[in-house]
Formats: C-alpha cells, sequence, structure tokens
C-alpha cells in the first residue's frame, strides 16, 4: 500500500517522504524502495559517483568516501534518501533532487549552492547515486555523542 | 664466563641493528624502483594513494605554520582594503576557489589537491598564513605565488577579504560585487562584520539549559540530536555536526546571530522552510544555540 501512494507521488511529482518511518518494515520493503528510487531517478550511479567528483561536490558537502578533505561548507549528503526534505522545504524526491542538482538558485535564490552547468542527464545519474547512499547510522561517523 | 656473555649480547645487539639497516635499505630500493618503474598514478583526476596524500598534507599544513609563524598582520577590519580584496579576490581567486553562492571554474575543479572552498578557510588557517600562502604559493599544488606580481598591500587587502568571506551571505556578497564593480553601491553594505554574537553565546549560553529546552520544545522529533532522545527523526537534518557546518537552512551563514534568529522564528526567515515557530524566546534560543555548538567541536 505504501508502495503503490509512493510509485503515484513519484510519477506526479507531488512529494512524499522516501522512506517514511512508518514503513521501516524488512530488508526486503528497503530493497524495494531503493529499486524504486533508482529507477525514478532514471540515472546510473556508477556514472554518477564520477560525475560527483568532477563537478567538485565533495569541496563542500561530506559524501561518503569520497572526501580526502573534511567538507562541511553544505550538510553531509550522508544518508540523502532517508532525509524528508532538501534545500529549504523542497520535499525530497528524484526528480526534486534533479532540479536543485541543475538550478539550485533557481530553485533557491541566493543559496550557497552555486549553479554548476550540470545538464539534467547527468543530474539524473547523480540523483541516482546520491540516494542510493547508505543510510545515517546511529553513530553517524563516529563524531556523535554518546547517549 | 663474562666476557662470553658480554660478546653474546654485543653479537646479537649488532645483528638487530644490521637487520634494520638491511630491511631500510632493501625498502628504499624498492621505493626507488617503484617511483623509477612509473607506476604511481600521477594523474590528477584520481586521488592519490591514502598515505601518499598524508605525508603531502601534513608537509603542507606543518611547513604553511612553520614559515608564516613569524608575521605580523595589519589591521584588516577596514572597508576600503575589504572592498579592494573583493575586487583582486574576484579577479584572480575565484577561478579555483569559488565564493559564497559562487562556483569555482573549470581550472579549480580540475586541480589536485583541489582548492578548497576559502568561506571556510579561517577554520584552517590564519590570517598571516593566508596572507603567506597567497604571496608565496604551494609547491606542487597549482597555487600560484601571487606576491610574484602585486606588493603586499593588495595581498593583505585580499587578505582582508578572505576573512571576510568567513561570514559572508550569498545574498551579501552578490550586493558587494554589485557595489563593487558595478553602478550601484546603496551604501548599507557591511564590509567589516561584526562579531555575530560569539561574545554573548560564550558569556552567557548554557549548554545544559539547551539541552533541557531542546528535550522541552521537542526538537528531537524532526532533528537527529546527540544526547536528546528522541525518535531520531528525518524532516529536519541531523544535527550532529552542526557545529562545523558553514551554511544552514540554504543560504544562512552559522553564526550564534542567525542561528538564534532562525530557532525564534524559522519562516520568518525564510517562509518556505517545514520548520515552525514554537514560541521560543531569545533567551531560550540562547542556550539551544550553545548546546548545538558545543556537539562536534566548536569553531
Amino acid at each position: 500500500m505504501a508502495g503503490v501512494s509512493l510509485a503515484r507521488d513519484l510519477v506526479t511529482g507531488i512529494g512524499h517522504p522516501l522512506v517514511s518511518p512508518e514503513c521501516r518494515g524488512g530488508r526486503l520493503e528497503q530493497g524495494a524502495w531503493t529499486l524504486l528510487l533508482l529507477l525514478a531517478a532514471c540515472g546510473d550511479p556508477g556514472e554518477g559517483e564520477l560525475l560527483v567528483q568532477a563537478y567538485g561536490c565533495v569541496a563542500c558537502h561530506e559524501i561518503q568516501n569520497l572526501n580526502v578533505e573534511p567538507a562541511t561548507v553544505g550538510p553531509t549528503l550522508r544518508g540523502l534518501a532517508q532525509r524528508r526534505y532538501i534545500a529549504v522545504g523542497l520535499p525530497n524526491t528524484p526528480d526534486n533532487l534533479v532540479r536543485w542538482i541543475t538550478d539550485p538558485q533557481e530553485v533557491l535564490p541566493g543559496t550557497a549552492m552555486p549553479d554548476l552547468g550540470v545538464t539534467r542527464r547527468e543530474a539524473r545519474a547523480m540523483a541516482a547515486y546520491l540516494l542510493d547512499l547508505p543510510e545515517q547510522t546511529l553513530q553517524a561517523g563516529g563524531r556523535e555523542n554518546a547517549e | 664466563m663474562t666476557p662470553i656473555l658480554n660478546r653474546g649480547l654485543l653479537t646479537s645487539a649488532r645483528r638487530v641493528v644490521l637487520s634494520a639497516l638491511v630491511v631500510l635499505i632493501v625498502a628504499g630500493l624498492g621505493a626507488l624502483i617503484f617511483i623509477y618503474s612509473g607506476r604511481y598514478d600521477i594523474a590528477a583526476r584520481r586521488p592519490h594513494l591514502m598515505i601518499v596524500r598524508s605525508i603531502l598534507t601534513m608537509l603542507q599544513e606543518r611547513s604553511v605554520g612553520f614559515h608564516a609563524s613569524g608575521i605580523e598582520v595589519p589591521p584588516l577590519d577596514d572597508p576600503a582594503r575589504v572592498r579592494e580584496g573583493l575586487v583582486l579576490y574576484r579577479k584572480y581567486c575565484v577561478v579555483c576557489h569559488g565564493a559564497p553562492g559562487e562556483a569555482q571554474g573549470r581550472v579549480g575543479i580540475g586541480l589536485n589537491p583541489s582548492p578548497p572552498p576559502l568561506v571556510q578557510a579561517g577554520r584552517k588557517w590564519s590570517d598571516g598564513e593566508i596572507y603567506w600562502i597567497a604571496t608565496n604559493g604551494l609547491k606542487m599544488a597549482g597555487m600560484p605565488a601571487f606576491g610574484l606580481g602585486h606588493d603586499p598591500d593588495q595581498l593583505w587587502s585580499i587578505t582582508a577579504f578572505v576573512r571576510r568571506m568567513q561570514t559572508l551571505s550569498p545574498r551579501e556578497y552578490q550586493r558587494m560585487v554589485a557595489a563593487a564593480e558595478g553602478a550601484t553601491d546603496p551604501g548599507d553594505i557591511r564590509w567589516v562584520a561584526g562579531d555575530q554574537g560569539w561574545a554573548r553565546l560564550r558569556e552567557a549560553g548554557n549548554p545544559e539549559q539547551g539541552a533541557a529546552l531542546i528535550s522541552g520544545f521537542g526538537c528531537a522529533s524532526c532533528h537527529t540530536i546527540p544526547g536528546i532522545d528522541g525518535p531520531r527523526g528525518n524532516t529536519g537534518p541531523p544535527l550532529g555536526d552542526f557545529a562545523r557546518q558553514h551554511y544552514f537552512a540554504g543560504r544562512l551563514v552559522n553564526t550564534p546571530e542567525n542561528l538564534i534568529q532562525w530557532i525564534i522564528d524559522p519562516p520568518g526567515v525564510d517562509p518556505r522552510t517545514a520548520m515552525p515557530a514554537l514560541g521560543v524566546t531569545p533567551e531560550q534560543a540562547l542556550h539551544i544555540a550553545a548546546y548545538l555548538y558545543s556537539l562536534g567541536g566548536k569553531q
């Protein structure tokens, strides 16, 4: 049931939390979501990983293990798929993410994220890669204080 | 008995030293052969081996620290200086280092090591070090020595602008560019930044009280915050590393002043946000900010 409504929302671009806390069932369900994300993003995550480095995204964002220097200008992209919103108040859907990557200044004028001239096709690949990044773990990179 | 024992000890010690020497020589030869073979990938588009990268980074950081340590920094909080620095920065530096809201050019992206975004340079380098790097450049890093074609005064202006950039929002930057390079100068541009609220935070902000307030206001229902019990929500971004982040809410520089204003009235600051106004008072927001800045290492 949750999967059907997600599919509908992705198609119509309304927006839907990608990994709703209520739906966090078994691993299988998580796998199905991921597959759906990749299909919806219509991009090749492998190519996306190369593009994310080619465009210098790692200069500002922490992305999985791609960073050589700590990158804290922008937010971490670990577990991006779990986030409900991106930018400010923009529902985190593949389409919105692609829009954001290609044209941040249009989506959020005055944002610190610059226009990099990413084409839509490239952005789809990058979105597919970013949305496939592993979940934010409870001990996020070991930097969280002990609870 | 004793002479025999002595001879035995000496021989085994000598053996150890000799073995160590042989190992070192063989390792050194091995390294030379490897280097000569050309097998090491020197392509800029692919990263160094981690060990090589660590050594080179340490070499660079320690060298700059050592050589720039005696530099006397002149007063940099001068509007005219910052303005001149902006013009020079846009001419020479933006292409590799970017600016608030402005991307580095193709040249910058293709370099290895990658030219860091200088909006955060102040975290790593002192003013004197920034001046030294701009003047002298960095070997094998693609960072030119601007001292060759510019006088110290201009380089201090660039340093002054880089310093100002640490607290510059993209909007303010765009206004500065328009004022410095175009015809418009509205006259209310803050060429010199204030304290941004740090002094007050350190004096009066109470992190423990902040933690209690965060629990009380239910922030943890949307944000994952270390030390605060909650459902580990993903509606808002995780705040574990908040102190290290340079921008937040898309276009605000991460300063106590901006953070407090945001906490008190997020939709007032940005109508698009999903974060609601919860009736937090300015004093409460100060303590909450104090707690958030205590996570992940303060500036």
